[in-house]
Formats: C-alpha cells, sequence, structure tokens
C-alpha cells in the first residue's frame, strides 16, 4: 500500500510543518546512519520519503496547515534565560564617558 | 486549548468578521527601555578618530582612507552581532590586523559574542585585553559590570546609570514582565483565547520593546496572532493583523488570513481579494521559496478557493430549486490553479468532476453549453496527460475520443507515447491491439477500404491481448464481410465462430450484433439482426438465466477493452439488471468464469435490484468473498460514486481482501486491476476518514452535535445490530414516557400507503415542530440544517442511499406540478422511514425557498396538503376540539401580499 504524507514524515522523525532545511538535514543524517550498503530497505524508504516530501506541492501544503501557536509561554521561558542583543546604538552609548 | 477541529463546526454559518476599530489601541507612553533605546553615544573629549567613526560620519570623514575598510568592517560586525549572526561577525573582522587601531574593536566583538552566549569567561578574557580609554573597553566594562556586578580587572567603575539601564535592558525584566501580563489574563469564556483587552496590552508591549529587544517582540507578537487565529472571535486577529508585521513568508499575515477564513462562511470574496494579495503581492518577495514552491503554494490557494466554492454550493444540489453551482468561476479558479502548478493532481481532478456534473446536469443546461463543456473536458484531459504522461486511464479515454472525432494523427501520437512508456497496465500495453480494431472498424465505413479493414483485422489477431477472450474476432471477420456485401461468407463465418467459441443461439446473436454495429453495417441489413436483439431484451425475464450470464460476459469484454457498440448501454442495463433481479429473487446458476465476468459487469455499472443503495446485493457480497476481482469491480464502481465515503467504511475487510487476492492473481488484467482498486479505495477511505473531520463533513454530520459524535462509528455487524438495538430500546421507553390521555393518532399528511410501520406520534410532533419553525427556515442554511439532522436520524450507511435517492429524484421532475413533486419527496422520506416531522420541516423549508424565487403556488400546494391531512383525519378532530381551523388556501392577491411580506422579512433577516 501507498504511503501516505504523514507517514513520510514519520519516516524522517519529523513534524507535517518541517521546513525544508530541516527536511534536508533530517534526510541527511538518516542516509549517514543507514547507508545503502548496510540497510538497503532502510535506505530505499528514507530515500523515497524524501523524494515525496522534497515535491514543492506536497512542501505547500504542510505550510498552509494551520498549525497549533507557537507557546507563548515557552517564548517568555527562553527569553529569561537568555540576555537580549542590544541594539546598536545602545549598545555603543553604553562607552559614553562620565 | 479549544481544538481547530471542534471550534470550526462552531465558526461555520458566521456572518464575515468585522474588526473593532482601533482606536482603543495603545496610548503613546515612554518607558525607561523606550529611553534606552533613544540612546545616541556622545563622544567623549578625548575620543579617538576611530571609535567615532564607529558610529558617526563626522569620524568617518576625518579617518584615513586606508583605515576606512576597517571601520566599515566593525560597523558590518557590529550589524551582523545584532541580528543575532556571530559567525558573520567574526568573519568580518578577520581582515582587521592585530596592528590596526581596529584591532581593539574585534577584541570587543569577539568578547561580546561570549557575552551573550552566558560565557563570560570568554568575554573576560578578551575584554581584559582592551584599552581602558577607548569606547569598546568602556563598553564591555558597564556590560561586564551590569551581567557580573564586577568591573574588568583594572577598570574603574562604570557610570552607575548606564549599568542600571543595561541591566535593565539586558534581564528583559519589564519585557519580561509585560509578555507575563499579557499571559495571565483569564477569559471568563472558555472559547476566548485572545481577548481585545490583550490586543491592546500587546500593542502597549510592542510599543516599550520592540525597539530594544525586536527579536523577543517580533516572536511574542507573532505568537499572539497565531493564538487568535484559534478562536472563533474574529476580532483580535483583524487587529492584530495590522499591527505586527508576519513571519518571512507571510509578512503581512496573508496566507494566515486565507487560512483563517476558511472556517467562516460569506467571505469567499474577502478570501480571494486575501489570496490574491498574498499571490501577488507577499509571495513574489519571500525568499526563503522557489519559484517552484511559489507556484505550489499559489497553485494550492487556487484549488482551496474553488473546492470551498464547489463544496458550498454542491451541497445544495440534493434539493430540487436549489441553483446550479457557479461553475464558471470553480472552473475559473482550477484553471488558475493548474496553470501555476500543472502537476497539482487534485485541482485537474476536481475538474474533470465540476465538468462532468455540467455534462450531467443536462436538464439545467442548454445543449450549447454541455458541449461547450463536453470540448473543455477533452482540453483539461490533454492538459493532465500533458503533465502526467504515465496517467493510463485519461490518455486511454483521450484515445477513445480521438477516434470518435476521427482525429487519428493524435490518437496515433497518444499512442506510441504511452507504449513507449513500457507501462505495467495491460489496457496501456494493449493499446497498438486496439488502435488496429478501432483502425479496422474506420476503415469499414468506407467500402473502398474494406482491404485496409481486412490488414487491420489479420494484424489485431496477432497482438489479441491474452487476457481477453478471442471469440469476438470471428465475430468481427465476420461482420467486415457482412459490410463488404458478401452475405454467403458472413453466414459461413458467423456460423463457424459460434462453433469455437461454443457460445448459445442468445450470446452468439449479441456478439455478432456487436460486431455489425461496429463494423458499420447499413442500416437496411443490420434491422433483422436488430429486431433479434430487441426481442431478446423484451424477454430478459424469461430467457434462461445461463444465456443472460454469457451475454452479460460477452459484455463485460467490451466494457474492459472499452470496445462498447451503440446502444450497448442500453442493452448491458436491461441483461445485468435482469441478472441481479433473478439472483437476489433466488434462482441458482452455476459457477463459471462467465458468472464471474458477468458479475463483474453488474458490479461496474451497479444493476442492483435494491433501489438506488450503494451496498452491494447479499448474492455479490458472498462471491466477492471468494472472488475479489468482483469485488475489486464493485469498489471502483463506488468510489466513483459522489457519495460513497460512508458505504466505504463497510467494505474496509474487502479492500485488503483485494490487496491480498492481487499479490496471487495470475491473469496480469485482474491483478493489475486489483491492485489500483485498492490503492484508490485504500486512498478513498483515508480521504473520508480524514474529511469526516473536515469542515464540510462536519456540517453534514456535525451541527448541534457533541463532540462525540464525530468518532467513527463501528461498521461490523455486532456493533450494527447493537446500535438497532439500543434505537428501538430508546423508541419504545419513548412511547412509554407518552403522557397519558393522549388523542388517537390523526392520518398522516400524505399518502404513504398502507404502511404499520409509519409512527403517528411523529406526525403530530411533525405537524408542532412545523408551526413552530416555519419561521426559522428561509436561507440556504436551513436546506443544510435539515439534511444535517437527516443524516443523523440515518445514520452515514443510509444516507449515502438517501442522497442518492434524492438526487435521482432531481432528475425525474422535469414538469412535475408541485403537488406531484410534494408526493415523490414524501415518498422518499417514508422509504427511509424518517419521522412525519422532518418531512414537514423539509418540505416547509422547500415552500419558502421556492417562494424567495417568486412562486406562491408551492407554498400553497403545500398548506393544501396539510389541510386534507387535517380534513381526513376527523376522528382526530373530534378528540381535539380545540385544535386550530385549518388556514384557508388563499387568493391570488393573498398570495401576492403573502410573499410580498415574506419577502420583506426575508430582506430584513438578511441584513441583520
Amino acid at each position: 500500500m501507498s504511503k501516505n504524507v504523514a507517514d513520510h514524515y514519520k519516516t524522517l522523525g519529523l513534524p507535517e510543518t518541517a521546513s525544508a532545511e530541516e527536511l534536508r538535514s533530517a534526510y541527511l543524517a538518516l542516509v549517514r546512519l543507514h547507508p545503502p550498503d548496510v540497510d538497503a530497505d532502510k535506505f530505499r524508504e528514507i530515500h523515497a520519503a524524501y523524494q515525496m516530501l522534497n515535491d514543492p506541492l506536497i512542501q505547500a501544503a504542510a505550510l498552509m496547515k494551520m498549525t497549533e501557536p507557537p507557546s507563548l509561554e515557552a517564548i517568555v521561558a527562553e527569553a529569561q534565560q537568555s540576555i537580549c542583543i542590544l541594539p546598536k546604538l545602545t549598545l555603543l552609548a553604553l562607552g559614553d564617558a562620565e | 486549548m479549544a481544538s481547530r477541529k471542534s471550534k470550526t463546526r462552531k465558526q461555520r454559518g458566521r456572518q464575515a468578521p468585522r474588526p473593532v476599530p482601533v482606536s482603543s489601541m495603545a496610548a503613546t507612553r515612554n518607558s525607561p527601555e523606550k529611553e534606552l533605546a533613544g540612546l545616541k553615544p556622545k563622544p567623549a573629549s578625548n575620543e579617538r578618530v576611530e571609535d567615532l567613526a564607529v558610529f558617526s560620519n563626522v569620524g568617518r570623514e576625518q579617518l584615513s582612507d586606508a583605515l576606512k575598510p576597517e571601520c566599515t568592517a566593525v560597523m558590518e560586525a557590529l550589524d551582523a552581532v545584532v541580528d543575532g549572526d556571530f559567525a558573520r561577525a567574526d568573519e568580518r573582522l578577520k581582515e582587521i590586523p592585530r596592528s590596526s587601531p581596529y584591532a581593539d574593536w574585534r577584541l570587543f566583538v569577539r568578547g561580546l559574542g561570549g557575552f551573550y552566549a552566558k560565557d563570560f569567561e570568554t568575554a573576560k578574557q578578551n575584554w581584559q585585553r582592551l584599552d581602558v580609554t577607548r569606547r569598546p573597553a568602556r563598553i564591555a566594562n558597564t556590560l561586564y559590570s551590569a551581567e557580573t556586578l564586577q568591573t574588568l580587572d583594572g577598570f574603574a567603575a562604570p557610570p552607575k546609570r548606564l549599568v542600571d539601564g543595561a541591566k535593565l535592558l539586558l534581564h528583559r525584566s519589564n519585557a519580561l514582565a509585560a509578555a507575563k501580563q499579557i499571559l495571565s489574563v483569564k477569559h471568563r469564556d472558555s472559547e476566548v483565547l485572545f481577548s481585545n483587552s490583550q490586543v491592546a496590552m500587546l500593542q502597549n508591549f510592542r510599543d516599550d520593546f520592540r525597539q530594544v529587544d525586536a527579536d523577543f517582540v517580533a516572536k511574542v507578537s507573532q505568537a499572539c496572532v497565531y493564538l487568535a487565529c484559534q478562536q472563533e472571535d474574529p476580532n483580535a486577529f483583524m487587529l492584530l493583523k495590522r499591527s505586527v508585521p508576519g513571519p518571512a513568508h507571510d509578512p503581512r499575515w496573508n496566507l494566515q488570513e486565507f487560512l483563517f477564513l476558511g472556517d467562516f462562511e460569506y467571505v469567499e470574496e474577502i478570501r480571494q481579494a486575501t489570496a490574491k494579495a498574498y499571490i501577488e503581492k507577499d509571495l513574489p518577495g519571500v525568499a526563503q521559496f522557489s519559484i517552484e514552491q511559489k507556484n505550489a503554494i499559489a497553485s494550492l490557494m487556487f484549488l482551496e478557493l474553488a473546492r470551498r466554492l464547489n463544496a458550498d454550493q454542491s451541497g445544495m444540489q440534493f434539493f430540487v430549486f436549489s441553483d446550479p453551482p457557479d461553475y464558471k468561476a470553480i472552473e475559473k479558479l482550477l484553471g488558475e490553479a493548474i496553470k501555476k502548478y500543472p502537476a497539482n493532481q487534485e485541482a485537474h481532478k476536481l475538474l474533470f468532476d465540476i465538468l462532468n456534473a455540467q455534462i450531467e446536469s443536462r436538464r439545467r443546461q442548454p445543449k450549447a453549453e454541455i458541449e461547450a463543456a463536453e470540448k473543455r473536458l477533452i482540453e483539461a484531459k490533454e492538459a493532465y496527460v500533458s503533465a502526467f504522461p504515465a496517467a493510463i486511464e485519461i490518455s486511454l479515454e483521450l484515445v477513445d475520443h480521438y477516434f470518435e472525432t476521427d482525429e487519428h494523427d493524435k490518437a496515433d501520437a497518444l499512442v506510441k507515447q504511452l507504449t513507449s512508456q513500457r507501462l505495467d497496465a495491460p489496457l496501456a500495453k494493449a493499446l497498438p491491439w486496439k488502435l488496429k480494431v478501432l483502425n479496422a472498424m474506420h476503415a469499414s465505413r468506407k467500402k473502398a477500404e474494406m482491404s485496409l479493414a481486412r490488414e487491420a483485422l489479420a494484424i489485431v489477431e496477432s497482438l489479441w491481448p491474452t487476457w481477453l477472450a478471442r471469440t469476438w474476432l470471428p465475430f468481427l471477420k465476420a461482420a467486415l464481410e457482412l459490410r463488404a456485401g458478401n452475405q454467403a461468407q458472413f453466414e459461413a463465418i458467423d456460423k463457424e465462430a459460434r462453433q469455437v467459441a461454443g457460445t448459445s443461439q442468445v450470446a452468439g446473436d449479441f456478439m455478432a450484433f456487436a460486431a455489425i454495429q461496429q463494423m458499420n453495417v447499413p442500416a437496411a441489413v443490420i434491422k433483422p439482426y436488430r429486431e433479434t436483439i430487441a426481442k431478446y431484451l423484451d424477454s430478459v425475464e424469461q430467457m434462461p438465466l445461463s444465456d443472460l450470464i454469457s451475454v452479460a460476459a460477452f459484455f463485460w469484454d467490451l466494457t474492459r477493452s472499452g470496445l462498447e457498440h451503440k446502444g450497448f448501454r442500453l442493452q448491458a442495463a436491461k441483461v445485468g439488471k435482469a441478472i441481479c433481479l433473478r439472483l437476489k429473487k433466488g434462482e441458482t446458476v452455476p459457477y463459471s468464469s462467465e458468472f464471474v465476468h458477468a458479475s463483474c459487469l453488474c458490479a461496474g455499472r451497479g444493476y442492483w435490484p435494491n433501489g438506488n443503495d450503494a451496498k452491494q446485493p447479499a448474492w455479490a457480497e458472498t462471491l466477492s468473498k471468494t472472488e475479489p476481482k468482483v469485488g475489486a469491480v464493485y469498489l471502483r464502481w463506488l468510489t466513483n460514486l459522489s457519495y460513497s465515503g460512508p458505504t466505504l467504511t463497510i467494505y474496509k475487510p474487502l479492500i485488503d481482501a483485494i490487496q491480498a487476492a492481487a499479490k496471487t492473481e495470475k491473469d496480469p488484467f485482474y491483478r493489475y486491476l486489483l491492485e489500483q482498486t485498492a490503492l484508490s479505495a485504500n486512498e478513498a477511505f483515508e480521504e473520508f476518514k480524514r474529511s469526516r473531520s473536515s469542515s464540510m463533513t462536519s456540517r453534514m454530520f456535525g451541527f448541534g452535535a457533541t463532540a462525540g459524535d464525530d468518532e467513527e462509528e463501528c461498521q461490523c455487524e455486532q456493533c450494527r445490530a447493537n446500535r438497532a438495538r439500543e434505537a428501538k430500546r430508546n423508541s419504545r421507553a419513548a412511547k412509554r414516557s407518552k403522557p397519558a390521555g393522549v388523542p388517537k393518532p390523526r392520518q398522516p399528511m400524505f399518502d404513504f400507503g398502507d404502511d404499520d410501520d409509519f409512527d403517528n406520534d411523529d406526525f403530530e410532533d411533525g405537524v408542532d415542530d412545523a408551526d413552530d419553525e416555519t419561521e426559522i427556515f428561509d436561507h440556504s442554511a436551513d436546506y443544510l440544517a435539515a439534511m444535517t439532522r437527516i443524516a443523523s436520524l440515518l445514520g452515514p450507511e443510509k444516507m449515502s442511499s438517501f442522497v442518492v435517492q434524492f438526487s435521482q429524484l432531481t432528475n425525474d421532475i422535469d414538469g412535475a406540478s408541485p403537488a406531484e413533486l410534494l408526493r415523490k419527496i414524501a415518498q422518499v422520506f417514508k422509504r427511509f422511514d424518517l419521522p412525519h416531522a422532518e418531512a414537514v420541516r423539509f418540505l416547509r423549508t422547500i415552500g419558502q425557498n421556492t417562494l424567495e424565487g417568486g412562486t406562491a403556488e408551492f407554498e400553497n400546494v403545500l398548506n393544501d396538503s396539510i389541510d386534507d391531512s387535517i380534513d381526513d383525519s376527523s376522528e382526530a378532530l373530534l378528540a381535539l376540539p380545540q385544535q386550530p381551523v385549518p388556514q384557508q388556501p388563499m387568493t391570488a392577491e393573498e398570495r401576492k401580499a403573502a410573499d410580498k411580506q415574506r419577502r420583506r422579512e426575508l430582506e430584513k433577516k438578511r441584513r441583520r
């Protein structure tokens, strides 16, 4: 039976909203893990999934899926852990003399 | 958080979103961050010109030409740091030699990278080496002090106001507090996810912090927009859309708005405008997408618009008085979708459906329009084959069409292209054979070309597919002789052909007639043969079943090879339906390959005698278990029905059996058929499962339903029996709970015959409900609401049959009077044992919509029907003296006035 898009994403271990770069990175990583001379079946499966998902139409469909919104709590928590990068002029003004 | 699925149902039927005014947005305020963001570096009295040049044009003018590139490198590296791209900053600073006066800036930027990564040790190592008298050192010391509360070794304490300001900015103290405040707003209504007050708070937040912490503000703002998109109330999104810049791929939120509006009704024009804005203005500027991706996105947007338009309008098609869908608009959108991305298969498929629907709805359209639609269908198929050269079925259809229209060059080219691809499909492999058969048939048109026809038939013999019986070939040869005027030769070959084939007289006659028709034998010569066939068809009930089976098996061969002759459909239908009816009545027939082929014909054309039920009859279901090819042919027919999904769920085990059988089947035709059917039926099954949760289906099944209603009901025998028992129990309980003193039931409104199953309680409810509900029905949405109620009463399985019967009703009403129509509609309701209340509701709905169209006659008939039924029930009237006196039929003037009044009310409602 032919696999559907969701199955292909599952093969690559990605969510259906993954970007083209994420797709490529996941594909390359998996291909390194399952080279064709070692695990031909798995390689074929990964390659087929990548080829399918690399189809612009499927990528476009993934983009147009309404997804759950990014979590505001997670954004705030992440911001709490990091230092704010200052604007250039503000940064330079911190070097003003007394 | 409310899931998209559950809220979608509620959003359906909403009016277009109207944003509230923005006047109450954030007031202009001055926060400390805003002031800090406004800070500009002031040159110190002893500022070196190299440092001054980094932030001042005056300094740059004074700088020597040799140092200018290094200064530019520092400025660009600082820009890269602000963008968070430290690698680019490092790369840019490589050009600066250690001996350069800008070497300090290089050290500073490197330290800054460590600092922002909270690696204060690295920062310190770099910054400790800076010249304390210069600006990089002073900045580094301020940052270091703000974060670690210590100065760099050997550095003086930086100005307190600067350290405090840096602390405030670096730790985002206020920004985080403001963001948390937005988050902490509690909503009384659980449906609200982002309120208008939060919109105002977000505006203040953006106003205060976007200049100093653009990245964080952008992330929070965009998350808020996405959150606003998840709720029913569109105001928050509409407000935010204007003030919050979107992500890189959707800078003006047009794509998001397009998706968001998909949950609302009556917004198609706004949605189209949004799609246009995104495709024409935003998409060309999006750098992250390739041209193909952009075209694919645009194509999908057009397809989505077309789908929605089609779904909204075809939902009405089941109803006799609805306007036909706006095919032109749908076609235009699909044309755009295909133009943008020719490999958009779904767009092609929908276009085929739309064009086929136009061709099939002959009742509604003039002949010229039908012909134009047929022409457009061919063009659409050509476009499809051009985008998908390996598309067998469409290519084969095109080949047939080209032959019908004498476009042999095009047919030859297509056959050549298909055969060059070495496709697996047996029909594609058999194309050269079919081409020669068609060539022979075509050449037989002219007597002068008889030799060409004979040559073609000779080649046909060598190309005959292995999966097709060869028995028909001699009949074709015989027919060619008849066409050539060689009666004696015809009879000799025909006799021999019958002997070789071992067919019965009847089957032989049908085979001969088909060949004679295909070989263009003149009408005068063909007449006796036609009369023989007509006699057979008139007496199918009396003919031996085995003869019918043989004929049907031959017809199946014609069907699968696509060589049907004129009048084939009528003949096949008569024979097929007769077989099905007799098998249903219990007549038996010995099992044979002919029987299997005959069953394939019946299954492939849906000649079931069980009304318009999409389900297989019992004998076919049993046969499908031992002969999955029959099941496969049936499933192909079923999946082509417009509303096959619910029935398909019953046949999931059959799909699995077909899939398994494909692996062992030896006949290449059936192997391919089994494989492809399993594939397409599985896809259709999955699609149906998906669509159950999608908007259209939720409208059909989900109105007023609870969340649990969306769950798929198990269709196994056990569960269905349990459900039936449960329904019966509920029905009995409801009757028991009826209060005492209920008057003797009146007669139903329509004459439903003497069916005892009709629940007269329902009739009472129906009249009451109808009285209550009359004013509610006025718009097309009510049709859907009525259908939804019916769907919930019938369940998915029966609903599909109901829809089939109802849509067939729309084809049978040409010239019918309103009274006749009412009777027919009522009969359908009765057939499905629907409560009388539903019939009354539904008919009133139809009546009102008809009135809207300008005629009051229907309403009159409806009133008359109700009155008649009440008049007839004299017993009920005696038992209920308080019953209102039935309404008298209106005069023409009264009718006009009522019509006018109703229109006025409708207009008022619409405005509201």
